[in-house]
């Protein structure tokens, strides 16, 4: 059949299609969540994942089996991304040094460790809002090994740099967003 | 800092960087600041990530459709989401998706899936009130898909209202979809660059549709109006597009 067009049309070949899409739509929840971040708009949002399934059902034979399905579908994802940037005029985001530093010095004097501190006051509105105003570099690599718990080889290849920079990014977004979580309960 | 705080370190090199976080304050600092912001997130992290909208579900199931034989479509899909009541719709529908591959070639058989991409746009289209800005929704498109399209503004006299534009995956994602309303009522004005084809004017269930093209990018005007209705809007797209 037309449609079937370059797919095998045995019982082996439909199964692992269907295996293959049951696969990709059951990472809607978390490619979603992750393009909401990167657009910070909901429709943006869910144009971006649209475009991604439709690329990744139209280079399915692509694919390794066996291979890590959820890494392929956010390397599609973030590539969709980064395209559709790149035709847009956007503004640059500065990054201060001295925010990232500010970060190291913690809390003084106080009994709690900083930890028990920010899971105990940290509001779920002010942690969306923290991560939010982190630089897209920084709140990319946080969301996708605290959140999505890629590897950082995997990160790096979604991403398109070093791994080395990756842990980078994860250790300075991770402090950046420590001093404003910080600063959210000293006021 | 980053490997040890994740775990991704040996026994040996964790026992190493422990030592020296017990006698470098600093670094302790560093390491509990990291620490504890890696925590919060990974605790909350269900919060963070939100439910994709079911509308978004059903538009990406859809994509699926296209891959399944004809018998689990229905199940996939379930048209009576999208309203598709009448028969020979459904039959004409079938009949696209059993000739996928010539549906390029027939304009019978282009205005059948574009049909299909008209009902279920409107059904899961959601206007975000009043009239969109054709500047805008030109610039949205140009920057997404990279499509440099002239996009016909409001027309308050014949009372249409431009909703916004959608990529739509008809002939794989190669057309752009513009939404309106002509007295309540949806159009579509479909625009597919770097095709060409011969202008007919083609009757298809309830529906009527026009194509037309020209500087290599095909129109196809679809409503659910009488032809006669859907003559001065024709005729005010072909004006303004030229």
């Amino acid at each position: 059949m037309p449609f079937m067009r370059g797919r095998r049309t045995d019982a082996d070949g439909g199964a692992e299609a269907s295996a293959f899409e049951r696969g990709t739509l059951a990472c809607i929840d978390s490619l979603y969540g992750t393009a909401l971040r990167l657009t910070a708009n909901p429709a943006d949002a869910e144009d971006l994942v649209q475009d991604t399934y439709l690329k990744a059902f139209r280079a399915s034979d692509q694919f390794q089996p066996g291979t890590n399905l959820k890494a392929w579908l956010f390397t599609i994802l973030h590539n969709t991304f980064l395209n559709r940037r790149r035709r847009a005029v956007k503004e640059p985001v500065a990054v201060e040094p001295e925010e990232i530093e500010r970060a190291a010095v913690g809390l003084p004097g106080n009994p709690e460790t900083p930890e028990q501190l920010l899971l105990r006051q940290t509001l779920d509105a002010d942690l969306q809002a923290a991560l939010d105003a982190l630089p897209d570099a920084f709140r990319q690599a946080v969301w996708l090994r605290d959140v999505e718990e890629f590897t950082y080889a995997e990160i790096a290849a979604m991403l398109d740099v070093p791994i080395g920079t990756v842990m980078s990014r994860i250790s300075r977004g991770r402090r950046m967003l420590y001093e404003r979580l910080s600063a959210v309960k000293v006021h | 800092m980053t490997p040890y705080l994740d775990a991704e370190v040996g026994i040996r090199d964790r026992e190493a960087i422990e030592g020296h976080l017990g006698g470098c304050p600093q670094c302790a600092r560093r390491a509990a600041a990291e620490g504890g912001a890696r925590r919060v997130v990974m605790v909350k992290a269900s919060i963070l990530s939100p439910r994709a909208p079911d509308a978004l579900r059903l538009r990406c199931a859809a994509l699926t459709a296209r891959r399944v034989p004809v018998r689990a479509r229905w199940a996939v899909f379930g048209w009576r989401v999208v309203g598709l009541a009448t028969a020979s719709l459904v039959v004409v529908g079938l009949a696209a998706t059993l000739l996928y591959g010539v549906v390029t070639h027939s304009p019978t058989l282009l205005v059948a899936e574009l049909t299909i991409d008209h009902l279920k746009c409107f059904a899961f289209f959601e206007s975000r009130g009043g009239q969109a800005d054709p500047g805008a929704v030109a610039n949205r498109l140009q920057a997404d898909y990279g499509w440099r399209l002239a996009i016909p503004a409001s027309l308050p006299r014949e009372h249409l209202t431009l909703l916004g534009a959608r990529r739509c995956f008809s002939t794989d994602g190669r057309v752009a979809h513009v939404l309106y309303r002509h007295g309540g009522r949806p159009v579509s004005l479909f625009m597919m660059p770097k095709t060409t084809r011969e202008a007919a004017r083609i009757a298809f269930g309830v529906h009527v549709a026009r194509i037309w093209s020209r500087d290599q990018t095909t129109y196809v005007l679809l409503g659910s109006e009488s032809e006669p209705d859907l003559q001065p809007i024709a005729s005010y797209f072909q004006a303004s597009l030229f």
